[in-house]
């Protein structure tokens, strides 16, 4: 337990100082400010641009805000979240740092959940801030409007980014080379993504978190419509990490 | 004009994290002119020209350790 | 109870055996060097007895702790150096002793103590610079220091100075001389001074098997007088000499030393004092120089891997 502290620890000062967690962090801060100010000035900037042409556009409102956000995280920061975290562990075990670490007294399985830990703070941490900005900005911008479910939205992209985080971690232990390990992870997540698109499995499977969002907050799904996909999220996040523990115990290195 | 003027005040921290991304990314690149992948030339071209992105894959997989 | 004891370690890598059937023990207190060519298979029985590699079969006990694949358990009685040490280069080396004196559960007192005891041991205390600058000279002694840590019973040093210059080379078997009775060494490398420099017991490692285990001077000894150096002043006719002498039945090899001179190593030297003469005036040629050497390390090597 000691040892996965100390671990965990020098994981965090890492993500810092190899400005991988800056990236993280940055990244997201500048969707939470861009999206809700996107959704306000794109009619003004479509005027700008088709000066004289009478273009009916409907007055945008804070639901155009916050989908633009779900939209951003959903795409463009899980990408950076799989181009991250999809090194972490491929990066020691190929350099041979891990080797070091793995015959002090760290087990492997320590080692992982490590990793999974330091990475899962940064993504919480960067998208707390960034939702909180956007929520900030879409305030001030957009005042009038109530979103319906607001937080519980906010909480099911936040365990999307958990599971994208799993995946990465996953493929990193199998794989012994970055970009391999990353072309994997985007494998793996939209494989995630296809199943869940089957018909029959689309009302438990776990992408409701990343695709619901909006029905949430303009209430046309009902918060209990999510039960199974947080249920199923969490377990799927749990799978990944223990097929990462187990086969990284398997692992010559 | 003068309707996206008025939002300069929300524009302007957007601004200064993707400049501070950029500037932060140059200097990092700039001090040690070393690079991984692609060489110091290249990564500095796409450092500037592609917004976020470019210093992100720079962070990515162009820094060299130091 | 033996520090290190290997049974019939087998290491297999599709159709060949890296490690066949190893038997291997090493005594407390001893500096025990592990030679083999390069292949032989030593940097895959070290990553065995780490935990890092999984054994086709065989077994090893650390310290009577069984050693498990992928677990680090036994791993407390061991300090490991692995042939290139990789650091984390944001660190700066306290740092990085600091972690690993964490990792091996020290109380932050001692792991005080132990890095000012150990940066000066390796000569890095007045080193402020982060890991990722440093040389590959520097970058060894911190992995001597990071292995010697947590006080292990047992150092194991993959090639410590293989890549070394000879500046780089010394300082490491320094430090390693200066450890000689209070920790068990083994030390695996291809480069024979190095282990006459500071080892107390070899084994030579060929084709995955023990070719030769004991005590140094135990192992000169035997070896010893084994050669024999001759000097004969025409070139011309060295090939002739050299296939004449090949036909002898105790002749195990021959080595030119120059345009004039021989080495031979004999399975019965007293064979060769009675033939020599005879042979030389038979074939009308001058003996200028015969001498029976004082064996080393490099001719019981080479004897030993050419009679596998």
């Amino acid at each position: 337990m000691n040892s996965f502290l100390v671990f965990t620890a020098k994981e965090l000062r890492e993500q810092l100082k190899t400005f991988k967690g800056v990236v993280v962090l940055v990244v997201l801060l500048i969707f939470g400010m861009t999206s809700p100010l996107l959704a306000k000035l794109t009619p003004e900037i479509l005027k700008l641009a088709g000066a004289g042409v009478k273009i009916q556009i409907p007055t945008p409102t804070y639901i155009d805000a916050y989908a633009q956000f779900f939209k951003n995280i959903g795409q463009m920061v899980m990408i950076v979240v799989i181009l991250v975290f999809s090194g972490g562990v491929v990066s020691e075990t190929s350099k041979g740092t891990a080797q070091m670490m793995l015959t002090k007294r760290l087990s492997r399985s320590s080692f992982i959940l490590s990793k999974f830990l330091s990475d899962a703070c940064v993504w919480t941490i960067s998208y707390a801030a960034s939702a909180g900005l956007c929520i900030c900005y879409t305030v001030y911008l957009f005042p009038t409007g109530n979103p319906a479910h607001l937080f519980l939205s906010l909480f099911c992209m936040w365990l999307f980014g958990i599971m994208t985080i799993a995946v990465s971690l996953l493929t990193s232990t199998v794989f012994n080379n970055y970009a391999l390990s990353a072309v994997g992870a985007f494998c793996l997540w939209g494989l995630i993504s296809l199943i869940s698109s089957i018909p029959k499995i689309t009302d438990y499977a776990p992408s409701a978190l990343g695709g619901d969002n909006m029905g949430l907050i303009s209430g046309s799904i009902a918060p209990a419509a999510l039960r199974v996909p947080i249920l199923t999220g969490v377990l799927i996040s749990a799978l990944l990490l223990l097929a990462a523990c187990l086969l990284f115990r398997r692992r010559e290195l | 004009m003068d309707a996206l003027r008025q939002y300069f005040p929300f524009l302007i921290p957007v601004a200064v994290l993707e400049v501070g991304l950029m500037v932060g990314a140059l200097v990092h690149l700039l001090r040690r002119m070393k690079t991984r992948n692609l060489n110091v030339g290249a990564w500095a071209v796409i450092i500037v020209v592609f917004e976020i992105i470019g210093p992100v894959l720079y962070f990515l997989i162009g820094r060299e350790e130091d | 109870m033996p520090v290190l004891e290997i049974k019939g370690l087998t290491k297999r890598y599709g159709s060949t055996n890296a490690v066949d059937g190893l038997n291997l023990t090493v005594e407390k207190g001893s500096v025990f060097g592990f030679l083999g060519l390069n292949g032989a298979g030593k940097t895959t029985t070290i990553r065995m007895v780490t935990g890092l590699a999984n054994p086709t079969g065989g077994e090893i006990s650390v310290f009577g702790d069984r050693v498990r694949f992928g677990s680090a358990a036994s791993n407390r009685h061991i300090g490991f150096l692995p042939d290139v040490p990789e650091f984390y280069g944001f660190m700066r080396p306290k740092e990085y002793l600091t972690l690993c004196g964490k990792l091996c559960g020290m109380n932050s007192a001692q792991i005080a103590r132990r890095d000012e005891e150990l940066l000066s041991l390796v000569g890095l205390a007045d080193v402020r610079r982060k890991i990722g600058g440093f040389s590959r000279g520097m970058r060894q002694r911190l992995g001597i220091a990071q292995a010697l840590m947590h006080e292990p019973e047992l150092l194991i040093l993959d090639e410590p100075t293989s890549a070394l210059d000879p500046v780089g080379r010394k300082e490491i078997l320094d430090i390693i001389s200066t450890l000689k009775g209070r920790v068990t060494v083994l030390f695996s490398t291809h480069i024979l001074s190095d282990v006459q420099r500071v080892c107390d017991t070899i084994g030579i490692l060929h084709h995955g098997r023990l070719a030769l285990c004991g005590s140094l001077d135990e192992i000169e000894k035997r070896y010893a007088g084994r050669s024999v150096r001759l000097e004969m002043p025409v070139p011309e006719r060295m090939q002739e000499l050299k296939d004449r002498l090949s036909e002898l039945p105790f002749v195990r090899g021959i080595r030119e030393e120059g345009p004039t001179q021989l080495i031979l190593s004999c399975s019965d030297i007293s064979g060769l004092d009675y033939a020599i003469c005879p042979l030389f005036a038979r074939m009308n040629l001058p003996l200028l120089h015969f001498e029976r050497m004082e064996s080393n390390l490099e001719d019981v090597f080479i004897e030993v891997i050419k009679g596998e």
